[in-house]
């Protein structure tokens, strides 16, 4: 009898790790964005802004439509992307406005937008956002990198090379694009498990996973 | 009847939390759409689901294209069809509910391979209609009346998790605290016979009834032999109907992410035959997927008590697996419910 309820303990704990990890690993995205950076500097060479162009795919824009096209006209006017724009801002806030700027590595924090933008144009829905440093940096001295990313996965954001563009100042600036290395993350699993249980706080764990745009002016 | 009233009861304050509840559900760290629990990956999975992440956006890509070339391109159409097909398989194979569900509801209940199989497509397939029937109303009916798709989804998705538990709790009472009791196979039969009493089916199932006991006479007579394990049609015969039923609705009552998205889009634009047959293949592709879970299950539970020999000790065991499905069909209702309302 006392075997039987070991047993029975046994699987239910083993069910109740079970039950844990197939929540716990329920996230994929499917929000799909492609984005456009725009890192913005003044004559002196001082990073001042980011602006970003947020395309999202026109799957998730057309549930998007049918659920805030209240007048059912087939568009979203200045009204109903204003209700959208709303529930987005209050929500991303809490994910830093999928927003993350490095100065030589170091977190560079940024003011709250004012507001975002957007509209509905060709089966997609299109959102912009603009950031401003609340220190300045200047990229001369030093590196600035900048990432659009959900560190929820969420939402999935696409950006190259091409997709970065510097304005301000006619100083050549390098730019490359780095997007996660699988392989590497694969054969570090290991130390990163450490990491894991080192800082459960996760401070900047994310990094590594984002893809991020590296400027070098 | 006690029962029943409180689970009304339940499902009924449970509902009024989730309707009344302001704001709907800022789920996703977007605040907008369908979002499963999202939870950032981190340790030991955080590179494999990236991984994920990156061949899904291509697979999301490739239906996407499909999906608006099938106006120019009429070969588009079995392209979406396949694509979908295959998300079904895919993405059911990811750690999805309805699979989890019935496999553990198979070790608690089921035995035969065949019953698992159905079970699996009909569920799926509930979920794929689902979303057919979220979709189609809110367009039809539905628009500009304020009710989203994504909040009618919402609720769909935690009512279901909240059957998955409901199913639980009255499976582990059913084949934990009830058959605690039971010393002798007879219980088991009363138990049987009582369910049936206040249902339309009394001459059918006495006809049952008789066979089980013929079967467990022959049970003593070769013990030695094979026929350890009970006999599928012993239990398929208890109250298989019902809570076959019950299984399927909780499973399918929460419609398929993906096909909510890809009919949204198909709808709006007029593609109706294309929505609804994408949405058909992702369902069979899901329900081949949890159908090989669901067998998967079945085989490893008879294979188990095919093992355990001795008729006493498969018995055992037999309760054992049932009382752990059992109980993992209400954790997953539980884990699935509290995590979806706590967003």
């Amino acid at each position: 009898m006392h075997n039987q309820l070991k047993k029975v303990a046994k699987l239910l704990a083993a069910t109740a790790i079970a039950g844990t990890t197939a929540v716990s690993v329920h996230a994929h995205p499917h929000v799909f964005v492609e984005a456009n950076i725009e890192v913005v500097r003044n004559a002196s060479g001082e990073f001042t802004e980011l602006r970003q162009v947020w395309r999202f795919d026109e799957l998730f824009s057309s549930t998007i439509l049918l659920d805030y096209d209240d007048n059912t006209d087939g568009k979203l006017d200045e009204k109903e992307i204003k209700a959208v724009t709303d529930i987005v801002k209050e929500s991303i806030a809490e994910y830093d406005f999928y927003t993350a700027i490095r100065a030589d590595d170091k977190p560079l924090e940024f003011y709250e937008p004012d507001k975002i933008n957007a509209y509905y144009e060709g089966n997609q829905l299109i959102m912009f956002l603009s950031v401003e440093p609340t220190k300045s940096i200047n990229l001369k001295q030093s590196a600035l990198k900048v990432s659009a990313s959900d560190s929820s996965y969420y939402v999935a954001f696409e950006f190259n090379n091409e997709s970065i563009t510097i304005e301000g100042n006619s100083d050549a600036c390098n730019v490359s694009v780095v997007h996660p290395d699988f392989d590497k993350i694969y054969a570090t699993t290991d130390s990163l498990t450490e990491a894991f249980f080192q800082d459960p706080q996760n401070s900047g764990f994310g990094d590594e996973f984002y893809s991020w745009a590296n400027i070098k002016c | 009847m006690n029962r029943h009233a409180a689970s009304w009861v339940l499902f009924l304050s449970a509902s009024w939390l989730i309707l009344s509840t302001p704001d709907g559900f800022a789920q996703s760290s977007l605040g907008l759409g369908n979002s499963e629990q999202a939870i950032r990956p981190e340790g030991i999975f955080a590179g494999l689901l990236l991984w994920i992440q990156q061949q899904q956006q291509e697979f999301y890509q490739a239906m996407t294209n499909a999906l608006k070339g099938i106006r120019e391109d009429k070969t588009q159409f079995w392209l979406l069809v396949g694509l979908s097909f295959l998300y079904g398989i895919f993405h059911a194979a990811g750690p999805g509910h309805g699979k989890a569900v019935i496999s553990s509801y198979m070790l608690a209940n089921e035995v035969t391979v065949k019953r698992g199989v159905l079970l699996s497509f009909a569920s799926a397939i509930m979920q794929g209609l689902t979303a057919i029937v979220v979709i189609g109303s809110i367009l039809l009916l539905l628009r500009g009346s304020g009710i989203k798709s994504s909040e009618l989804a919402r609720f769909l998705e935690v009512t279901s998790y909240f059957f998955v538990m409901v199913l639980g709790v009255y499976l582990i009472w059913t084949k934990a605290l009830r058959k605690k009791t039971a010393h002798a196979h007879q219980h088991v039969h009363d138990h049987a016979h009582d369910h049936h009493h206040d249902h339309h089916h009394d001459h059918h199932h006495d006809h049952h009834h008789h066979d089980q006991i013929q079967i467990e006479d022959s049970h003593v007579c070769d013990s030695c032999g094979h026929a350890h394990m009970p006999d599928p049609k012993t239990l398929e015969g208890k109250f298989g109907g019902r809570e076959a039923f019950s299984a399927i609705l909780a499973v399918g009552l929460r419609p398929c992410t993906g096909a909510i998205i890809v009919l949204t889009f198909a709808f709006l634009n007029g593609l109706y035959a294309a929505g609804i047959f994408s949405t058909l293949a992702m369902s069979i592709g899901t329900a081949i997927t949890v159908a090989s879970m669901a067998i998967l299950a079945v085989t490893a539970k008879n294979t188990a008590l095919r093992i355990a020999g001795w008729q006493d000790k498969a018995e055992i065991i037999h309760r054992v697996i049932e009382i752990a499905g059992a109980a993992l069909v209400f954790l997953l209702g539980f884990l699935l419910f509290t995590a979806a309302i706590s967003f």
